[in-house]
């Protein structure tokens, strides 16, 4: 039986003095009891504004054609009582980030019962009862507790949990998730999507799936639709939308995530190279005081190295404390203990300008985000200017030559040179960024998360520029990333921190074949696989009630 | 702080078409106004001080435009007199204001820590006096007349550009852009100026010119209570002043005129801050 | 598998151990809100009565500005205010006076400042009060209602008749209202506070609108606005997401949230109002506290102008600071001293 059935639908924003913006086209979609469809695509295509069409959600400035019919109502067609009855008990929706979707002044428990105290003769009692039971199932301790909380004493994790025990106060026949697990750490996600599934199978609901990571599709959808710009590009059983994609753009979709992408196009070396290591850091501690909080030990005795042109990947989840370590290492915060060797030895004497310049001839950084990494003020080639007119004396001309090179070397084209950053795009923004950090030929380069903030396609070129790069100028790199589906890709080494202090390295291959630390093993276990990889009808999948709300740590941070 | 950001609010939403003639008309009018501030003895048709009792309140005639005041003087040579004294004193104020709040804002939100802690406690007592009640104060202490208010004014406004100057340094300075210059090997001192300054300085210079309104308004205030500039020279304020005692026997010219000349400086400043700061905030975003 | 040996690490758990903790944290908070209150308020009472020291010259010639400097005059003012005293054991004898309410001598009335104060604080008080409730409802109204209409042809209106409003000071506000209301139509005086509270009241009206006026605008700005920020706010679509009535999106969602900006805001208003109140005194002719502070600095009493600057001054700090404490009440973020917004 369809619970969601969507015909045609298009939707476009008459914009001031603008061609209307067509933002969906002729989308037409269903969704069976019990089933749970993905929608995936890159952003901008147009999938969250599916999701608020359905709940009736949509601008009154868009307009609407085309059927959208779910359990019988109308959507398009029904007035405003009819659509807050329907959103209170048909279909329920999870947002992406459980901290800006729950209003932050008012208790959990206010939220939970909300949308039923408005159904006349509703009894706070019983639904207070009903969220409590809802709060355990989600796997929260003390729930009766948790009631009376605000939303900024819990974790995002907790949170998000909060938010679908609210989606289910009703029993929705379909629920909607629109990137609801973007937001969270990795092995929070996992368990987050267990909890998603067993809501599924238990309550026989529909489950609209909206995300950006096929992967994550592939683990948890029966069927899959892929957006792109508005238009459907295919749809079909999940695995064979993933295994035998139609489109082309499917296809690249498929090839440019990685964990799905056939074979690691690894440019990097084989390690081991003989010589002074480019990086070691031995036994480097760093501790953050922040008034009137315990002190956050954000690193713990720390030991690495990095051979010349090497390439090492730090993976943790969020306060692990990889990028305290990689700012260290980039000299932009200083250790309270332990040292920092960079390759040709420690920098001593000269003035304070020798000394900074030096560092940063050595070591360069990119971060993650590129739409804050620039200045807003400089085109890439006067960016560029600036770094080599501090550290180098170019004429014009070879001021220009140089430039051009640079900007050549990460594939940028010359006309980009002269715009400013808000025309770049977000891969176009990291390759200037990159193209900066070349400027000045260093030994290491640092990059913290500096693909998570891109699209898939975009990382995996971006990906394959630092590839390029290393066996080009033969440049070392520190990666530093949440995800461990990429690392594999990019580093030989692998590390792997928890609270600040290793728990596991070696080869990359090793590492993450034979995980040896239970926390390695968790992190693994979290990535998303297909559903067809793991093991089906086999009930080992453990209750979400039990353990595993949130990583072992020993503090937060 | 807030207030600001809400006062700035409306310019924002009233429509393109209607922003660009509003523009248009407040810059020419405020053209006109230090035009005749600058020229005010050649276009003056009569001295803004001679007494004609014979022509008392006369409302508009053929040589007195605006008519004439309570002792006869011309309102329209006051008028243009006293815009010498309405523009010099704010932009007296505003110019020594934003320079010292920029610098100890600047110097409060780059280094953060201790310094910034006495900076920012010493803005907060500067806070607790408002600036017209420092004003009269400072005339209480030194007299009557312009250069003490205007001085106790300069220091009530620069903590209004030095806790926005400092906020807005303190979160510049945790933008990634700011690490990536200091990765580059760009001093902090050349970030500071070179860097994160211009990201300020659109947003200060907004506040700047709505400074310019509010203590244009205050010492013409100040004159009305007879506190600032002296009787027999023309000056807005002390011409609402001594107009007020006209109003009772229905002549409001006198009085309102340069009300009226008040405000719309006023608007008209904050028109032109307004479309200043979208220009200068983000000109690149 | 993996999950088994994530040790199960126990959420912070809320409950008996935790409340103490954080109603010591919002106690804490609090002490230091008031420790600041006093220490400015120090403060200023130093800057107020050193203040003096700036001009130059001796300080007997300073008080004794347009007054006769005979010896009697001399002995007479040095014997009040203990100038052969050091300068600071003269602070000391001043502030402990003013901790007891006791504010010294006016030159001008030859009475206590005190007295001097208490006689004019009914017509000041009534004309802020009144004032202050104008602004709360008319401004509150005024922007909540723009907000509703946000984007309409109404809200435009409402927002371009609220920065007109905001640019007109209290002096002409108070100029255009006797124009019209108390000499073309004869409704209200236009002079003095009458007799008797209810006189006092109906004499009041019309200053307490000119005083209104520009802060009317400004409360309904900074309603409007901080109304459509939440609007804006991910929560408030959630909450629509739910099928929560629009009245109670509004009223739960945006305008509880929104009182915080809209309480703070008000909060700093306050300076202006205390201070332009001396403005409409002044053109109104009512015998308040501002006209007192502008008539001592004419005559040149300067212990007046201290006790008022510093009353000023202190209210000012005060009601900020109360409001500065009903923020954990409000958001309940600021208890645990996290940044709020």
């Amino acid at each position: 039986m369809k619970i969601l059935d969507i015909k045609e639908l298009s939707i476009r924003v008459a914009a001031a003095a603008a061609p209307p913006l067509q933002l969906l086209e002729k989308v037409s979609m269903h969704i069976e009891r019990g089933e749970t469809v993905a929608l995936v695509g890159e952003s901008g295509s147009g999938k969250s504004l599916t999701a608020r069409a359905v709940l009736g959600l949509l601008p009154s400035a868009a307009q609407v054609t085309g059927d959208i019919d779910l359990g019988g109502l109308a959507v398009l067609k029904a007035s405003g009582a009819q659509l807050r009855a329907m959103r209170r008990g048909r279909a329920a929706m999870v947002f992406q980030d459980p901290r800006s979707s729950i209003n932050p002044v008012r208790t959990l428990g206010a939220h939970l019962i909300e949308p039923m105290m408005q159904v006349p003769g509703a009894n706070k009692a019983m639904l207070e009862a009903r969220a409590v039971e809802l709060l355990a199932s989600m796997g929260l301790s003390n729930p009766e507790a948790r009631m009376k909380q605000y939303p900024h004493e819990l974790s995002g994790g907790m949170l998000q949990r909060v938010m679908i025990a609210g989606a289910l106060m009703n029993d929705p026949e379909l629920l909607i998730c629109d990137e609801s697990t973007t937001a969270l750490d990795v092995t929070t996600q996992a368990a987050v999507i267990r909890l998603l599934s067993r809501a599924v199978s238990e309550r026989s609901m529909g489950m609209l799936f909206i995300t950006h990571d096929l992967a994550l599709a592939a683990s948890i959808a029966d069927r899959t639709y892929v957006l792109r710009h508005g238009v459907l590009q295919e749809h079909g059983v999940t695995r064979q939308v993933f295994e035998r994609p139609v489109s082309e753009y499917t296809q690249q979709l498929v090839a440019a995530t990685p964990g799905m992408r056939s074979a690691p196009r690894s440019g990097s070396q084989p390690s081991g190279s003989a010589g002074a290591p480019v990086l070691s850091v031995e036994n480097v501690s760093k501790t953050y005081q922040l008034r009137g909080q315990p002190p956050v030990r954000a690193l713990k005795s720390v030991s690495l190295a990095i051979p010349a042109g090497g390439g090492l990947a730090i993976v943790g989840e969020s306060g692990s404390g990889k990028s305290t370590l990689g700012r260290i290492v980039a000299g932009l915060e200083h250790a309270d203990s332990g040292e920092i060797t960079l390759a040709g030895g420690a920098i001593t004497g000269g003035s304070a300008r020798e000394r900074r310049l030096k560092t940063a001839s050595r070591v360069q950084m990119v971060f993650q985000d590129p739409y804050q990494s620039l200045d807003s003020r400089l085109t890439p080639a006067k960016a560029l200017a600036a770094v080599l007119k501090l550290h180098y004396r170019l004429d014009a001309k070879a001021m220009r030559a140089r430039i051009g090179q640079l900007l050549e070397s990460v594939g940028l084209e010359e006309r980009h040179a002269n715009l400013y950053p808000r025309k770049l795009s977000g891969g176009q923004r990291q390759r200037v960024a990159i193209a900066k950090a070349m400027a000045l030929n260093p030994r290491l380069l640092v990059l913290d998360e500096a693909t998570s903030a891109l699209d898939v396609s975009v990382q995996a070129q971006v990906l394959e520029l630092v590839n390029k790069l290393r066996k080009d100028s033969g440049v070392a790199v520190l990666f530093i990333s949440h995800d461990l589906a990429i690392v594999g890709e990019i580093c030989d080494e692998l590390l792997v921190v928890q609270d600040g202090a290793i728990v596991e390295s070696g080869p990359t291959r090793a590492v993450l074949g034979n995980p040896q630390h239970p926390y390695t093993q968790t992190l693994l276990a979290s990535v998303p696989r297909p559903r067809w990889e793991t093991d089906p009808g086999a009930g080992t999948d453990p209750d979400p009630r039990h353990g595993d709300l949130e990583p072992a740590r020993n503090n937060r941070s | 702080m807030s207030i600001q950001a809400a006062s700035r609010l409306p310019l924002k939403h009233l429509s393109l078409k209607n922003r660009r003639w509003g523009l248009i008309f407040s810059t020419s009018f405020l053209a006109l106004i230090l035009l005749a501030a600058v020229l005010a003895p050649l276009i003056a048709p009569y001295p803004p001080a001679t007494v004609d009792l014979l022509r008392v309140n006369s409302g508009p005639t053929a040589q007195h435009w605006l008519g004439t005041d309570a002792l006869g003087r011309d309102i329209f040579s006051r008028m243009i007199h006293g815009s010498r004294t309405a523009l010099a004193g704010p932009a007296f104020v505003v110019l020594l204001s934003t320079i010292l709040g920029l610098l100890c804002g600047l110097w409060a939100g780059w280094s953060g820590g201790r310094i910034d802690a006495v900076i920012s406690r010493a803005f907060d007592i500067v806070l607790a006096f408002p600036a017209l009640l420092l004003a009269i104060l400072a005339v209480a202490l030194f007299g009557k007349g312009l250069i003490a208010p205007v001085l106790a004014m300069s220091i009530a406004y620069t903590p209004y550009i030095g806790r926005l100057t400092r906020q807005l340094v303190a979160t510049e300075k945790n933008r990634q852009y700011v690490s990536a210059y200091a990765v580059q090997g760009f001093s902090a001192p050349w970030i500071a100026t070179r860097a994160v300054m211009p990201n300020v300085l659109g947003v200060v210079g907004s506040q700047t010119t709505q400074n310019f309104g509010y203590v244009l308004v205050e010492l013409a205030a100040l004159s009305f209570l007879g506190l600032g500039i002296q009787a027999p020279q023309a000056d807005w304020g002390n011409m609402i002043n001594e107009g007020q005692s006209a109003l009772v026997s229905g002549n409001f010219l006198p009085a309102l005129i340069p009300s009226v000349a008040v405000v719309l400086v006023v608007v008209a400043v904050n028109t032109v801050g307004g479309w200043l700061s979208d220009k200068l905030g983000d000109p690149f975003a | 598998m993996a999950q088994s040996n994530l040790a199960a690490a126990t959420p912070p758990a809320p409950g008996a151990a935790k409340a103490p903790r954080q109603a010591a944290t919002a106690l804490k908070l609090a002490a230091g809100k008031i420790g600041a209150f006093l220490f400015t308020v120090f403060v200023s009472s130093v800057i107020v009565f050193f203040s003096r020291w700036l001009v130059p010259g001796d300080p007997i010639n300073f008080l004794l500005r347009g007054r006769s400097p005979n010896p009697e005059a001399i002995a007479e003012v040095t014997a009040i205010y203990g100038l052969d005293r050091p300068p600071l054991e003269q602070y000391w004898n001043w502030i402990t006076g003013v901790v007891q309410g006791d504010f010294g001598r006016s030159l001008q009335y030859r009475q206590d400042v005190t007295e001097v104060i208490l006689g004019r604080l009914p017509v000041t008080l009534g004309l802020v009060v009144m004032a202050g409730v104008m602004i709360a409802i008319l401004g509150l109204a005024a922007g909540i209602a723009a907000s509703l209409l946000r984007g309409t042809f109404a809200d435009r209106a409402i927002v371009a008749s609220m920065s007109g409003l905001a640019a007109i000071p209290s002096f002409v506000g108070a100029i255009v209202l006797i124009a019209i209301f108390a000499v073309q139509l004869g409704l209200f005086p236009s002079f003095g506070s009458g007799n008797g509270f209810a006189d006092m009241l109906y004499h009041l009206v019309l200053p307490s609108l000119a005083l209104a006026l520009s802060f009317i605008a400004v409360v309904g700005r900074v309603t409007r606005s901080a109304m459509v920020e939440q609007f804006a706010r991910e929560h408030v679509e959630v909450a629509r997401s739910r099928g929560i009535t629009p009245v109670a999106v509004v009223i739960r969602h945006v305008l509880r949230n929104a009182t915080g900006p809209i309480l703070t805001v008000s909060g700093l208003l306050v300076a202006g109002l205390l201070v332009s109140s001396a403005i409409v005194e002044q053109a109104f002719g009512l015998a308040g506290l501002g006209s007192l502070l502008v008539s001592s600095v004419d005559r040149l009493d300067f212990p007046v102008v201290q006790a008022i600057v510093l009353i000023v001054v202190t209210a000012f700090v005060a009601i900020n600071t109360l409001v500065d404490l009903l923020g954990p009440v409000i958001d309940p973020r600021l208890k645990a001293g996290e940044g709020a917004r």
